[in-house]
């Protein structure tokens, strides 16, 4: 820290061509070593928890919704189960299945994103092209289903907005077979080339022990040998759809990965079984009951669990919101990967807990700190 | 009790701790294998808070629940979970808590107020990146480059003065362009592809008459430079010396004025009617500009030398001479009584007003403007019958659409492809026309009109008024060089072949309009100052200090139709010498101002 005084000190961000996030990470180094490194955080703090305070209950939806763009739909399936709980309601269990499903593709694209953007960060940008070229066949499947490439918008409290017809499950079942082929061509890539190994084997290690200590989440901890997982817990459908995580034991930058690869594989089987059981019946139930008492609702989101806390009061406002998302518990772990590497192996460790700095900043007003 | 839903919906413990047991607790909960989850703080009151403290114990959560003061620090629980260190950094930047023995402790500097030096929200500051912005279509269509977006735009937000202003910039008698100007702008309107330009002609005669309204005359209250003690001599009074002598009063000079006519205006007074342009208004404008800048205007005083001219003590002059000689019929019998020029034609209407014995059937011969303004003069002088002759077809007719409608309107006869081939004298007047067919393209691109052998006809008439053109004739004592058309040279400054005397308008370029003589006036002041040590006058550049914040939604403009202009009927038009136009009422000249795409603005 600052009274080292023979340290060198790098700050990397809150702008870098590697990492377009507004974070910052001071890193104190010795030569190239990396000796100590403190994250500085709160750039673009939005108020979100003191916005859905004075909501009304059932607009937050669309607020959370808006907390992270890449994680849109989950977010908003999380608020809603956590209203679901504060009101006793139980969804129809098509909701469930149709939920699952747009996790899932939620899922899909993000990780396609993440794992272009890695590729683009060990310096392989053919590869990023190629993957981002097939990210676009789940964000075609976005649009066909509700018209946005992104933001899809179909939950609702109580249920889902909008069901797929026949026409539409065969498009998915068509589409997740012909994405499995297209990433089978370039997965081998991430297992084998001896340059891009290079990068990732034995990188920012996170000893088991310390993943549990540190409190990581999703496929960070997952690579680090331990079956963490929020899906596992059966909520949604996932009870229904035989779910096993993904764990790797190498607990390096590779290890996460190969989790994320392998999870693409596993989103395209869930979304296809899933497909294949899901009942008929009705989408939705009227939800006319205000939030009462405290809940906590947690899912398993592309970066990990997202934890939600509320307090309702038998109003149309909550009394209390909380939500936790996956970066923020990725940060610690991070520093302690980070220490002992040499400066160029930054991006590729930093990139490997896939932070996402909107998504973890939300908590207060600007202003009201100044 | 906070419940958790879960596939197995074991019970969630809420474990009561005070500041004494939380240690303790959150050291039991390690020994279970929890893992943190997070920390939710929140205010109960004033001084008292709470904080939960949730962990994950095998797959369902288990909170720690404390509350407490506070002013009183909390013990870290940094020391059994490290990972809860930016929780509590969290906790006590939002909720004003204290923490001891924190393992890392961020000091309340987390979260980044808007004055912090590492923050990203600070306003821009040093060189800044240049506004782009564009002359806009319509500007650069224009001769005189008035800033016409900004005056539709001044229009459209109903300030006429500023408007009336922005004309003046580069182009001084926006009353008079009002009415008469053939707005080349509207040809470079994007929105002529859609066939409804904007009617920026007609937008300059609101923000005129709109000023004229409120101020109570033509005449502003504006300062010039200080004076520079030097003397510059305008000849002409038209359109091209007025701009002169205006913009050189500004700089600084002092001017006079030689109009060798009865009344200020050049070919504005005698070629333009009366229905089109009130002479009285014409002139209000005219001597409103020159009393702003103090000028001296000499009527009635001919120059026919500039030696001696510049002997008087002038240590520059300018010549806007203009061009008033008649192109000749060039056929048999062209000096028959009867035959008049409209030169002649129009002088006696217009500044004399005569009203000329024409009889009752009058022939007009050309397809210019000016044949035109001969023709619909003709017809309210008394005339019974007005037939136009013209040598090509219609298509090819140099006048402009807009008055061969107005003059078929008011019942002007039209026959093309016909060549005058002789006059014969007497009463009535006889004349042979040759029928022509189009031939091949000429160096205007217009088809070259060829005699059909043999085919001729001949009409009677009292009157024929030619009115095929007309040039320029520069006195013989001005000493300069001209070209072989009678042009005087000059050079991009509008330096003629002598040192101190400029010249522009009509008598450099031949007969062009008035906006471009507006145009040559100002470059030549320009150029003069320069010449007399000025700075000379800014060029036209995009208004960079101008903030517009206008959403411009162009599917809502698309769908507006285009003003039409207000004209007299024509039956009514016909009696007398009433200006045909009207004034278009305010509610639509901002509608008209509103639909304005502002090309100059970003794209």
């Amino acid at each position: 820290m600052s009274n080292k005084p023979k340290l060198t000190t790098i700050p990397f961000g809150p702008q870098h061509p590697v990492l377009p996030e507004a974070v910052q990470l001071q890193f104190y180094v010795d030569e190239e070593k990396i000796v100590d490194v403190l994250p500085n955080i709160g750039y673009i703090h939005r108020g979100i928890e003191r916005a859905a305070e004075l909501n009304d209950y059932r607009r937050n939806l669309y607020l959370c919704e808006r907390i992270c763009g890449i994680c849109n739909i989950i977010h908003g399936q999380t608020y809603a189960g956590l209203i679901e709980k504060l009101t006793d309601t139980e969804i129809p269990i098509r909701a469930k299945y149709l939920r699952t499903i747009w996790a899932e593709i939620a899922r899909l694209q993000s990780h396609l994103l993440w794992i272009g953007l890695f590729a683009e960060a060990v310096g392989f940008e053919s590869l990023f092209m190629k993957v981002w070229r097939d990210r676009e066949i789940v964000l075609e499947l976005t649009e066909a289903t509700n018209g946005h490439r992104i933001h899809m918008g179909t939950t609702v409290i109580g249920g889902v907005n909008k069901d797929m017809d026949a026409a539409l499950i065969s498009r998915y079942q068509k589409d997740m077979d012909k994405l499995k082929k297209e990433m089978d061509d370039w997965a081998h890539v991430f297992r084998k080339d001896p340059a891009f190994l290079s990068k990732t084997v034995g990188m920012g290690i996170l000893p088991k022990k310390d993943a549990v200590h540190s409190g990581a989440v999703g496929p960070v901890i997952r690579a680090s040998g331990i079956p963490q997982d929020m899906r596992n817990n059966g909520y949604e459908a996932y009870g229904e759809l035989d779910f096993k995580p993904i764990v790797y034991e190498t607990c390096d930058v590779q290890g996460r990965v190969l989790v994320r690869l392998d999870e693409c594989y596993q989103s395209v089987d869930l979304i296809k079984r899933a497909l294949n059981q899901m009942p008929e019946g009705p989408i939705a139930v009227k939800n006319d009951k205000f939030p009462e008492g405290e809940a906590v609702y947690r899912t398993e989101q592309p970066r990990g669990e997202v934890f939600y806390y509320g307090k309702g009061n038998g109003t149309i406002h909550l009394e209390r919101i909380r939500i936790r998302t996956p970066t923020i518990p990725n940060i610690p772990p991070l520093l302690g990967m980070l220490i002992g590497h040499n400066v160029s192996d930054i991006p590729a460790i930093v990139h490997s807990i896939d932070p996402c700095m909107s998504c973890t900043e939300r908590i207060t007003d600007i202003k009201e700190v100044a | 009790m906070i419940a958790e839903v879960t596939k197995k919906p074991e019970a969630a413990y809420d474990i009561k701790a005070t500041m004494d047991t939380l240690i303790s607790e959150a050291e039991k909960m390690k020994q279970k294998g929890a893992r943190f989850l997070t920390i939710t703080a929140k205010d109960i009151s004033e001084t008292d808070a709470e904080v939960l403290y949730h962990f994950e114990v095998e797959d369902h959560v288990e909170n720690i629940h404390l509350v407490t003061k506070k002013d009183t620090p909390i013990k870290s629980i940094t020391g059994v979970y490290v990972a809860a260190f930016i929780g509590e950094n969290e906790a006590q930047d939002l909720f004003k808590l204290k923490f001891s023995n924190l393992a890392v402790d961020l000091g309340g500097k987390m979260l980044k107020p808007v004055d912090s030096p590492s923050t990203l929200l600070k306003p821009a500051v040093g060189p800044q990146p240049p506004i782009m912005r564009k002359l806009g279509p319509c500007r650069e269509e224009c001769p005189a480059m008035v800033n016409i977006p900004k005056y539709i735009r001044e229009v459209e937000r109903d300030d006429p003065e500023a408007a009336y202003n922005t004309v003046i910039d580069r182009a001084p008698i926006p009353a008079i362009l009002g009415r008469v100007c053939f707005a080349p702008c509207q040809e470079g309107c994007r929105q002529e592809l859609e066939i409804k330009p904007i009617q920026i002609r007609l937008l300059k005669r609101v923000a005129a008459d709109g000023f004229r309204e409120k101020n109570g005359s033509l005449e502003r209250e504006i300062t010039c430079k200080a004076p520079s003690g030097k003397k510059v001599a305008v000849v002409g009074g038209g359109p091209a010396g007025v701009s002169a002598a205006y913009y050189l009063g500004l700089q600084g000079h002092k001017v006079t004025v030689y109009e060798k006519g009865t009344m200020l205006g050049g070919a504005m007074a005698w070629g333009i009617p009366k229905y089109r342009l009130p002479k009285d208004l014409m002139n209000e404008e005219l001597m409103a500009r020159l009393n702003e800048v103090g000028a001296e205007v000499k009527l009635e005083t001919a120059v026919e030398d500039i030696d001696a001219l510049m002997a008087e003590g002038y240590d520059a002059a300018f010549l806007g001479i203009g061009a008033d000689e008649c192109n000749s019929l060039r056929c048999e019998g062209e000096d028959s009584e009867g035959v008049i020029s409209f030169i002649d034609f129009l002088t006696a209407v217009n500044i004399r007003n005569e009203i000329p014995a024409i009889g009752s059937k009058v022939i007009v011969i050309g397809g210019g403007n000016s044949a035109m303004d001969a023709a619909r003069t003709a017809v309210r002088v008394g005339a019974d019958e007005v037939t136009l002759y013209y040598r090509r077809t219609e298509s090819e007719m140099p006048a402009s659409l807009h008055e061969i409608h107005g003059a078929m309107e008011e019942g002007v006869n039209f026959d093309f492809l016909s060549s005058q081939m002789k006059i014969t004298p007497g009463s009535p007047l006889k004349i042979e026309f040759q029928i022509m067919v189009p031939g091949e393209p000429d160096e205007s691109g217009r088809r070259r009109p060829v005699p059909m052998e043999g085919r001729t006809y001949t009409v009677e008439a009292d009157t024929v008024i030619s009115a095929i053109g007309y040039r320029g004739l520069v006195p013989a004592g001005m000493g300069v060089e001209v070209n072989r058309y009678g042009q005087i040279l000059a050079d991009t400054g509008l330096k003629t072949s002598r040192d101190n005397v400029w010249a522009g308008g009509d008598a450099v370029y031949g007969p062009t309009s008035v906006i471009a003589a507006l145009r040559d006036g100002r470059i030549a002041a320009s150029s003069i100052d320069k010449y007399l040590g000025g700075e000379g006058l800014s060029d036209a550049t995009p208004d960079m200090s101008e903030f517009v914040a206008r959403s411009v939604d162009k599917e809502m403009l698309r769908n507006t139709p285009q003003a039409k202009i207000p004209e007299m009927d024509p039956d009514e038009r016909i009696k007398g010498f009433a200006e045909v136009e009207f004034l278009l009422d305010k509610c639509k000249a901002n509608c008209e101002a509103g639909r304005c795409w502002r090309c100059d603005w970003n794209e």
